[in-house]
């Protein structure tokens, strides 16, 4: 082999992996979408502010780029959310000029290591720290195998997976996203003001600061490919929940045992980078929404009821707690075959 | 393939689709784990989706990446905590930070900044050094010299491993 042949297939080896490829897919469309002009007030940016509505999305690699229409739990369609109902012109520019400067900071923070952790506060006009706003960086885990990713889930107790693994199906990859909280266990190491309005703080990482909150699995059997995600959430008011649907979706709802709510979800794909067109199947559903009063530890972990970084030690509001799942299948799994899937979740 | 007109909002998207191994290719050979690239990646496309730049044609949508791309690379890496608290990736990822590779790869990371962008445009790319030249604002003889000493540190360092 020559020089430039060699060269070019060093070159080559830098190609990210499917998995990679994914993840920074998912993480693009996710900001990109928080990120686009509301169509409220054109010309202005708005990030997301899912405080009035949650949206379930349906993760997956094949994100469509279709205007999405939503379905409620029973299937119906809905009018699209308005993510600004129930709030005033002035909360809406507060909530503007935080996120702005929420994304500014972003940039100034690290990424944690096993050992510290980074939180940027703003800092005011007049030089004093607004420990009200602040940022912070979630952890993305990978994990090697279904059972290392069933350890980490079945250690928090919070979160549901499958009990195994589907029979004939290979694991392909698996993360999980971990909250690390504010204010909890903190132990300040450092702190540097690294711009005009961002006060970094570093922390030491403690076990105790992570919180598992979300996951991904994706499996195949061939050309059957399944995307597996659990997510927890955590409002102060009783939102509505929307499912969206990309065109010629149709939605139904259906029981799954244990779970509150479900809709399965039919559809088409059109061919998306290295994927051929393909029929899809998935399963949205939702365990145990759960009202909790100030102080109630509920059923779950009592950690888990502070991590959703708004609940200060001293809150006195109630608030819902509940997690959702989906399972997408790409060339679409028989319907009873995933809900069979489906009414393993534990 | 058709370009944007400036008031039609630009497909992020599909242009990760088509250009997302270039610009990880690039920031990998700059910043040389997967953390730090995939992050790089995805504030490249991000500051696209916001500067909406109306391309002309393929090469301009290819060159804005890989220009936008190198200059980020460079700005993390001067950024005091790339020298003072590097990521800990074995153990937040549990996966290697490197890809499978021979000991090419070794000698095109360690090779200096300067040269990464004209030597991946022009191996992996094909582009000739006159439009590389034009791209990076630089007289042609400039990327010429760049790909001949890039070539020549990439010899010497493999001849150094033993490489034949």
């Amino acid at each position: 082999m020559d020089m430039n042949e060699r060269i070019t297939r060093a070159l080559d080896d830098m190609t990210p992996d499917h998995a990679a490829k994914v993840r920074m897919h998912e993480r693009l469309m996710a900001d990109a979408k928080a990120a686009r002009p509301s169509p409220l007030r054109p010309g202005r940016r708005r990030l997301g502010i899912a405080l009035a509505v949650t949206v379930l999305f349906c993760a997956t690699v094949f994100a469509a780029t279709q205007l999405p229409q939503y379905v409620n739990w029973q299937g119906e369609p809905v009018a699209t959310p308005d993510f600004f109902s129930g709030f005033s012109g002035e909360e809406i520019e507060l909530m503007e000029e935080r996120s702005q400067w929420a994304l500014h900071a972003s940039k100034f923070i690290p990424a944690a290591t096993s050992s510290e952790r980074w939180v940027a506060y703003r800092i005011l006009p007049d030089g004093t720290v607004d420990e009200s706003l602040w940022n912070k960086k979630a952890i993305h885990r990978t994990f090697d195998s279904f059972e290392a990713l069933n350890a980490a889930i079945r250690a928090e107790g919070v979160l549901l997976l499958l009990e195994q693994l589907p029979p004939g199906y290979a694991f392909e990859f698996a993360q999980a996203t971990y909250l690390l909280p504010r204010d909890l266990s903190s132990v300040l190491l450092s702190e540097e003001q690294v711009a005009d309005d961002v006060m970094l703080r570093c922390y030491a990482m403690l076990p105790e600061d992570q919180f598992l909150t979300e996951y991904t699995l994706a499996l195949a059997k061939g050309q059957q490919h399944l995307r597996i995600s659990g997510t927890l959430h955590r409002s102060t008011v009783d939102t509505p929940e929307y499912i969206p649907l990309v065109e010629n979706n149709t939605a139904r709802p259906i029981a799954i045992e244990g779970m509150d709510k479900a809709v399965i979800v039919d559809g088409e794909l059109a061919a998306w980078a290295n994927h051929p067109a393909m029929t899809t199947r998935s399963l949205e559903t939702r365990y145990r929404k759960m009202l909790i009063a100030p102080g109630d530890r509920g059923s779950r972990p009592w950690e888990y009821l502070r991590i959703m970084d708004r609940i200060d030690r001293d809150d006195p509001s109630f608030f819902w707690l509940w997690s959702t799942y989906n399972i997408f299948s790409a060339n679409a799994l028989p319907e009873n075959d995933l809900i069979a899937l489906a009414n393993t979740f534990h | 393939m058709t370009y944007r007109q400036q008031d039609i909002p630009l497909d992020i998207e599909a242009l990760y689709t088509r250009h997302a191994d270039m610009v990880y290719r690039v920031c990998f050979s700059f910043l040389k784990n997967k953390a730090d690239t995939e992050d790089s990646v995805h504030d490249i496309f991000m500051r696209c989706m916001r500067a909406a730049p109306a391309f002309e044609n393929e090469a301009h949508e290819k060159g804005w990446l890989v220009v936008t791309a190198a200059n980020l690379c460079r700005s993390r890496l001067r950024h005091w905590w790339q020298k003072t608290a590097p990521l800990d990736e074995a153990a937040l990822t549990g996966s290697e930070g490197m890809p499978p590779h021979d000991d090419m790869l070794d000698a095109i990371l360690a090779l200096p900044d300067r040269y990464k962008v004209s030597l991946y445009l022009h191996y992996y790319e094909g582009w000739p050094a006159g439009e590389i030249a034009a791209l990076l604002r630089r007289p042609a003889s400039t990327v010429r010299n760049h790909l001949s000493e890039a070539r020549r540190l990439l010899k010497e360092r493999l001849l150094k491993d033993g490489y034949e």
